[in-house]
């Protein structure tokens, strides 16, 4: 996401979310955000938002929450940033 | 993709902390006895940036290894320094050597426990190289469910 972020982290000093359905991707070249069309799009990708800090050129420290038979492309219900100011509220 | 996400623990900065007033340790250690500053220094920052890099690990590990068995060399066959300097050196050289060899027996159990959680928390997972057709394929085929979609840096 960060410029610091110059390689990958070690899989052994780093706590994933405790959840066996999740999903841990290393996006080194900030692909996501790009698909979701960075953070010049950010009022565009979710109904609600709570968004504490301006993001410049890419979108992270933000979670997206989709409910039940939302697909690729709509719009999440909330989008929080920074995450653990909010990580109450995406608990569906 | 549900779950709880905490970006305060994505890593474990105290492990790094810890690692690193390990290697201040060693680098005060050492310059008490007037060591070449260029060596202490790689071992200063090789045990921190070790936790840094998966691919760089191995290296600066064995740095980390190479400059505490220097240390010890130093210590106890080049006697050099007079008692006080030796004792107190003594003392932060296995203090040093602790954190370390924990840092590479058991990395995970290791940073779960400077994270401050008990290694029955340990979860276990890796990371995967994003790939945009594989996320959208995953996105779409939980659609029966919440998702939630998190983004955050390492650093």
């Amino acid at each position: 996401m960060l410029e610091t972020d110059w390689t990958r982290p070690a899989d052994s000093i780093t706590s994933m979310i405790p959840d066996a359905r999740a999903s841990h991707f290393w996006d080194h070249d900030r692909r996501l955000s790009a698909l979701y069309g960075g953070p010049a799009r950010i009022t565009a990708l979710a109904a609600t938002q709570n968004v504490k800090f301006r993001m410049k050129d890419v979108l992270w420290d933000a979670a997206l929450l989709y409910p039940p038979g939302v697909r690729w492309g709509q719009p999440a219900r909330l989008l929080v940033a920074p995450v653990y100011k909010d990580a109450a509220s995406l608990i569906p | 993709m549900p779950g709880v996400p905490d970006s305060a623990t994505n890593t474990t900065p105290r492990a790094g902390l810890l690692s690193t007033l390990a290697s201040l340790a060693s680098l005060i250690a050492a310059l008490s006895c007037c060591l070449p500053l260029g060596t202490l220094l790689l071992s200063a920052g090789s045990a921190t940036a070790s936790l840094l890099s998966e691919k760089l690990r191995p290296w600066l590990l064995a740095l980390s290894v190479a400059s505490l068995v220097f240390s010890f060399v130093q210590t106890y066959f080049r006697r050099r320094c007079d008692f006080r300097h030796r004792r107190f050196r003594t003392v932060l050289l296995w203090f040093s050597a602790l954190v370390v060899t924990s840092m590479l027996a058991f990395p995970r159990y290791t940073s779960t426990l400077l994270a401050g959680h008990l290694p029955s928390s340990l979860v276990t997972g890796s990371f995967r190289d994003f790939d945009e057709r594989a996320f959208i394929a995953e996105f779409n085929a939980a659609a029966g469910e919440s998702r939630l979609v998190v983004l955050l840096s390492p650093t």
